[in-house]
């Protein structure tokens, strides 16, 4: 963490919500939010633009959630929340027990844009996050190699990102993130920008990756076939503001593949979800 | 701030619309580092017609040559007392370049556009970036900035006599001002440009203060700052040897003036020779730099255009 720990310590004293700065069943990787609110403010600076309302949850260590919702429901909003690059309005967000009050290597975030570093070659975009951590150049590489692998990645290790593909961008970008170790990974639409088949092949190999190397997953997507394939509960946003309106357990077991989608079940759970998105629409459409 | 056009100079060299941004390559076949026998991308001419393309290149160049030179060659012998043929031009150069002349003038000029060229970059570059940060700065200072940008430096010469007197610190003084807000303007502009998802990447890993300054925001800067440069020289060029035709004692601007003097027609066009030649030089080892130093910006194409420079005359 970036503050220094007797800042964190007054912030403590001060705050008045529910629980601590730590907390005390909170092990690494969970993600707790508690009553979260977010309002921009409007153009005249009188008008309050309501983004986020009341948002509570819990995520458990090593669970991969999905979050769905119609655009501009503030799915990403929350996602910046957790991540520390926005600030509720109020509520506070606790990741492993600790308050998010700023970004932090804790938090990893793999963004729709990818935003590798373009002077940076594959290898040494994963290796930038490396030394963030504090790790010592000469072992720099040998690790981003191994992290390189886990996407599949590590032939075009000395690639400029300009000459990947938009699917090859995002491998890298995976890499980086993990490379970082964080307790959690935050996936902001990240297949979003993909051709279907792209987006299919980047879905099995998450799966993968995520069987390999487990890690608490807040991923936010639009499709429900996404959601439904890569969660194990699938929470439901509507838009206007942004609300939980419901949230889905997806019993298809932890060990997913290409044949999960085959399966009768996926198909119920796509339908559920579905219903739960459309009356979602319908009652941001009233309350309009 | 309300930078938004940069000079029509480079906006003549932009690439046309539908060149940019170039298409996202695809690979064939599986992800390699090399390409593999067999997955060139079919829009790759066949070697032998990649060779021939080149050769006409050159060959074109070469033709451009003899034919600006055949064409002065034969306005010269219809206007022979208002231009120079490039024979007897040769024969000036030749002269100059014994009795050493030209090298001086040419040394002259060189070391003040190159001395007020680094000290005006070397001061825009942080200015940029102060500007950047501090939006209560901007606010006061832009309109100034404005104002400044709009004084071509030649206006200020008899202020900079006043000032400094005739001396190497005028012309000097007169180039830092006009690459000082070309480059602070440009550099400005290209860090505003810089994707905020960057450097929110950077943050998320663990980048903050410095570090994040040195990794990120300045590497993400360098193709606005080559840009600046390229502009600058350019710039800085041009207004030393005007400047150097009102108030100098040496120098290539001198040099035509005092050949003007005596209607000393060859040396003038020498003059103006040497002038294109070294102000065409100094673009291509930025040019070339530029390559070398930004190959990783998306566009760089025949017109040495990163992507940073396209988008500035896209706004």
């Amino acid at each position: 963490m970036a503050m220094s720990e007797s800042s964190q310590e007054n912030r403590t004293a001060s705050h008045d919500g529910p629980r601590g700065r730590t907390d005390h069943h909170a092990a690494p990787g969970t993600i707790s939010i508690q009553d979260v609110s977010l309002a921009y403010r409007g153009v005249a600076g009188s008008l309050q633009v309501q983004v986020l309302r009341d948002i509570s949850l819990e995520v458990a260590s090593g669970e991969f959630v999905c979050v769905v919702g119609a655009s501009g429901c503030g799915k990403t909003s929350l996602l910046n929340c957790i991540a520390g690059l926005l600030k509720p309005s109020m509520g506070s967000i606790y990741v492993g027990g600790e308050l998010v009050e700023g970004p932090a290597r804790d938090r990893g975030v793999v963004f729709q844009q990818y935003a590798l570093f373009p002077w940076l070659s594959a290898i040494r975009n994963v290796e930038f996050a490396l030394e963030m951590r504090g790790m010592e150049r000469k072992d720099r590489r040998e690790a981003a190699i191994e992290y390189l692998r886990l996407v599949d990645m590590e032939r075009s290790a000395d690639v400029l990102p300009k000459a990947l593909s938009g699917g090859m961008k995002q491998r890298v970008a995976l890499a980086r993130a993990y490379a970082a170790e964080p307790q959690v990974l935050l996936m902001d639409e990240p297949f979003g920008a993909l051709d279907a088949q792209t987006r299919r092949r980047l879905q099995i190999d998450l799966l993968g990756t995520w069987e390999r190397k487990p890690r608490t997953v807040f991923f936010i997507t639009h499709d429900v076939e996404e959601a439904v394939l890569l969660g194990g509960r699938v929470i439901v946003m509507k838009a206007s503001p942004g609300e939980v309106v419901s949230e889905v357990e997806v019993g298809l077991g932890t060990k997913r593949d290409s044949h999960t989608l085959d399966l009768p079940a996926f198909a119920e759970y796509k339908a559920v979800v579905a219903r739960s998105l459309a009356a979602a629409e319908i009652s941001t459409e009233a309350g309009r | 701030m309300s930078i938004q056009k940069l000079p029509r100079r480079i906006s003549k060299e932009a690439s046309p619309p539908g060149t940019f941004p170039e298409p996202e390559r695809e690979p064939l076949g599986p992800p390699a580092s090399g390409r593999a026998k067999g997955t060139r991308a079919f829009t790759d001419p066949p070697v032998r017609a990649r060779v021939r393309l080149r050769v006409w290149r050159y060959g074109r160049a070469l033709l451009s040559l003899v034919v600006g030179i055949g064409v002065w060659q034969g306005v010269s012998i219809f206007l022979p007392s208002d231009v120079a043929s490039p024979i007897e031009v040769v024969r000036v150069l030749i002269q100059d370049l014994k009795d050493g002349v030209l090298l001086t003038n040419t040394l002259y000029s060189l070391t003040r556009v190159l001395v007020g060229f680094f000290s005006g970059l070397a001061l825009a570059v942080p200015s940029a970036f102060i500007l950047r940060s501090a939006r209560w700065l901007r606010d006061i200072v832009d309109p100034w900035i404005q104002f400044a940008r709009m004084i071509p430096p030649i206006a200020l010469i008899p202020l900079v006599i006043v000032f400094f007197g005739i001396g190497e610190l005028a012309k000097i003084s007169v180039i830092f001002f006009a690459v000082y807000f070309i480059g602070m303007v440009t550099v400005y502009q290209g860090i505003r440009m810089i994707e905020v998802v960057q450097i929110n990447a950077a943050r998320v890993l663990g980048a903050d203060g410095m570090r994040l300054f040195r990794k990120v925001i300045l590497p993400a800067s360098l193709p606005a700052i080559l840009t600046a440069a390229r502009l600058g020289i350019a710039t800085g060029w041009t207004t030393l040897v005007a400047s150097e035709l009102i108030a100098a004692s040496h120098g290539l601007g001198f040099m035509i003036t005092q050949a003007g003097q005596y209607f000393d027609l060859p040396t003038i066009y020498l003059g103006i020779m040497v002038i294109g030649i070294i102000g065409l030089a100094l673009d291509r080892v930025i040019l070339r730099l530029e390559r070398r130093l930004v190959a990783w910006a998306d566009v760089v194409d025949d017109q040495g255009q990163t992507a940073v420079m396209t988008s500035l005359q896209r706004r």
